[in-house]
């Protein structure tokens, strides 16, 4: 009976304990630190023009018109990075990299760790590019992205890719079979004088299920997705197939 | 020791009249051809004369460790403690003492403590044994018979009161088989270690103290309580939205907790804003009131009231 009457008690002896344990690392730890902003990203609202932090992409709250941007979203954490590492972890806000990045050997490229936003273009051309994991934080590009002449076999690591101002051009790539990274493509200003902001040209490996599946994924967010070849160049938009031509 | 034995002589001597003895004669021996008298009474307390500490040490030092003695045996309450500046008190008059022939030598004042009818000595003495200061302490009954012993060993001055304390307090048990009193002071002078603090508050502050105390320690824990409450919720919602983050990823993109999560960010946010920019100064605010509070009601409580 003492036995039963005694655990009661040694139980909220315990609680007791664990609330003065608690309080006290509140007011050693929290008291007069303001809280930074350190809180996971998912919900947090974003923009076309405003990133989320690393590790996330801005999810819109439906398809948006050039003439409506920017549209704001809120930051929804990527799922699946496919074949690539996750960025970082936990959770922090990314940079900005200034100015049109042109990269013709992944090698000793360490300018895009922890970026967000290229404001500017991103080109990756050469063989040497065997996946594009580099750019597994980048959100927000300013200009064009376009990934050609490369050995790579997925997109993996552009997951979080959600804004290209510029359009989408893939080009030449031998190896490419895996396009499902650029889901997450929320907001993609058509080529001009089109209504396509995605092009896909001459990669001889990609099937027309992949790039349908594509299609499918981007309609909701109202981003139209085409291929053609440099022999069969119906649907593509001049100024991508001129880009691709060039040596 | 040598004081010892004097004592010891004097005791049997001097404080014993009625009894012949054979122990060394001194002036006190005058009394040896006295006519046998009764045994004197044995008293309800025993009345101790503490003999000045002797010995190598310095003299301040023997001198607080005589007043040290006394005190100690004094929170005895079956011993009835009478100390050398006792004596003289009650001879009172240095005129009279030296019309008396009795300086301020310990002889001579044993002498009169026999002649006050003390029953026991206390003898003490502090001596230095390489960096060793050692203590010792006995209590001789007027039969010469020693009724307590102690001693103790230091090799620090800074750890000899309170190890003569000890030693005071065990020879006191042992002769009087009682715990001592902690309080007692019987006139001795009071030099317990554990009563040092003489700071006493104002008379009529302790009250107000006690009560301010009381209130400011409130005020500044509920102050302090209200202030963190906005950073302990976020903590809450913090965690939620780890946990939305993990069921969201394994769902592969459940966009309904995506939509709750807007709504945990809202409130995470107006947390983190209600902490940042208030809740931190009056937490701080809380936590100094409740510290100033809490040190008036523990001065209030701890510290004596000046009469």
């Amino acid at each position: 009976m003492n036995k039963l009457a005694h655990k009661p008690r040694g139980r909220s002896a315990a609680h007791a304990a664990r609330a003065l344990l608690a309080t006290a690392v509140v007011v050693v730890v929290g008291a007069g630190c303001p809280i930074a902003d350190n809180r996971d990203g998912i919900g947090r609202a974003c923009a076309t023009d405003d990133a989320c932090p690393l590790d996330h992409f801005c999810a819109l709250d439906g398809p948006v018109d050039v003439a409506d941007a920017p549209a704001k979203g809120r930051c929804a954490p990527v799922v699946d990075y496919g074949a690539c590492q996750a960025p970082t972890w936990p959770v922090k806000d990314g940079k900005t990299l200034e100015g049109d990045q042109l990269l013709t050997d992944p090698e000793g490229v360490v300018a895009l760790d922890d970026v967000t936003v290229i404001d500017g273009a991103l080109l990756a051309r050469s063989n040497k590019f065997e996946d594009v994991c580099l750019f597994a934080g980048v959100q927000r590009v300013a200009g064009r992205v376009t990934i050609r002449n490369t050995d790579a076999e997925t997109l993996d690591g552009l997951q979080a890719l959600s804004v290209v101002e510029g359009g989408v051009l893939i080009g030449l790539n031998d190896q490419l079979t895996d396009v499902s990274a650029l889901a997450n493509l929320q907001f993609v200003p058509p080529f001009s004088g089109s209504d396509v902001g995605v092009v896909f040209i001459d990669n001889s490996a990609l099937s027309d299920d992949a790039i349908a599946s594509l299609r499918t994924a981007l309609e909701p967010a109202g981003i139209k997705v085409t291929s053609c070849t440099l022999a069969a160049v119906a649907g593509c938009p001049l100024v991508a197939l001129d880009e691709i031509r060039q040596r | 020791m040598n004081l010892l034995a004097l004592g010891t002589a004097l005791l049997v001597v001097g404080a014993t009249p009625a009894k012949p003895t054979p122990a060394p004669t001194t002036t006190a021996t005058a009394t040896a051809d006295q006519q046998p008298e009764p045994a004197p009474p044995v008293r309800a307390r025993p009345r101790v004369l503490v003999l000045d500490v002797s010995g190598d040490v310095d003299k301040s030092a023997r001198d607080t460790l005589t007043a040290l003695v006394s005190t100690r045996l004094a929170r005895f309450s079956s011993l009835d403690i009478v100390t050398k500046a006792g004596v003289a008190r009650l001879i009172e008059l240095e005129g009279e003492k030296q019309a008396t022939g009795c300086g301020d030598d310990g002889a001579c004042l044993a002498e009169l403590a026999g002649a006050l009818d003390v029953d026991t000595l206390a003898v003490a003495t502090a001596g230095r044994l390489g960096g060793t200061t050692v203590f010792t302490l006995q209590l001789v009954d007027r039969t010469g018979k020693t009724i307590g012993r102690g001693s103790t060993q230091v090799s620090a001055l800074d750890d000899l009161g309170a190890r003569v304390a000890l030693v005071v307090d065990d020879v006191g048990q042992q002769v009087t088989g009682e715990q001592p009193e902690e309080s007692k002071v019987n006139g001795a002078d009071t030099l317990s270690p554990s009563s040092s603090s003489s700071m006493k508050l104002s008379a009529g502050s302790k009250t107000p103290l006690l009560i301010g105390g009381g209130v400011g320690a409130g005020v500044g824990a509920v102050v302090f309580a209200v202030a963190v409450t906005p950073a302990v919720l976020y903590a809450g919602v913090a965690g939620d939205l780890r946990r939305m983050r993990a069921t969201y990823v394994d769902s592969g993109g459940d966009d309904q907790l995506l939509d709750e999560a807007v709504t945990k960010q809202r409130n995470a946010f107006a947390l983190q804003g209600a902490w940042n920019n208030v809740g931190v100064y009056a937490a701080w605010t809380g936590m100094a009131v409740a510290a100033l509070g809490g040190g008036a009601l523990a001065a209030g409580l701890l510290v004596e009231e000046a009469p």
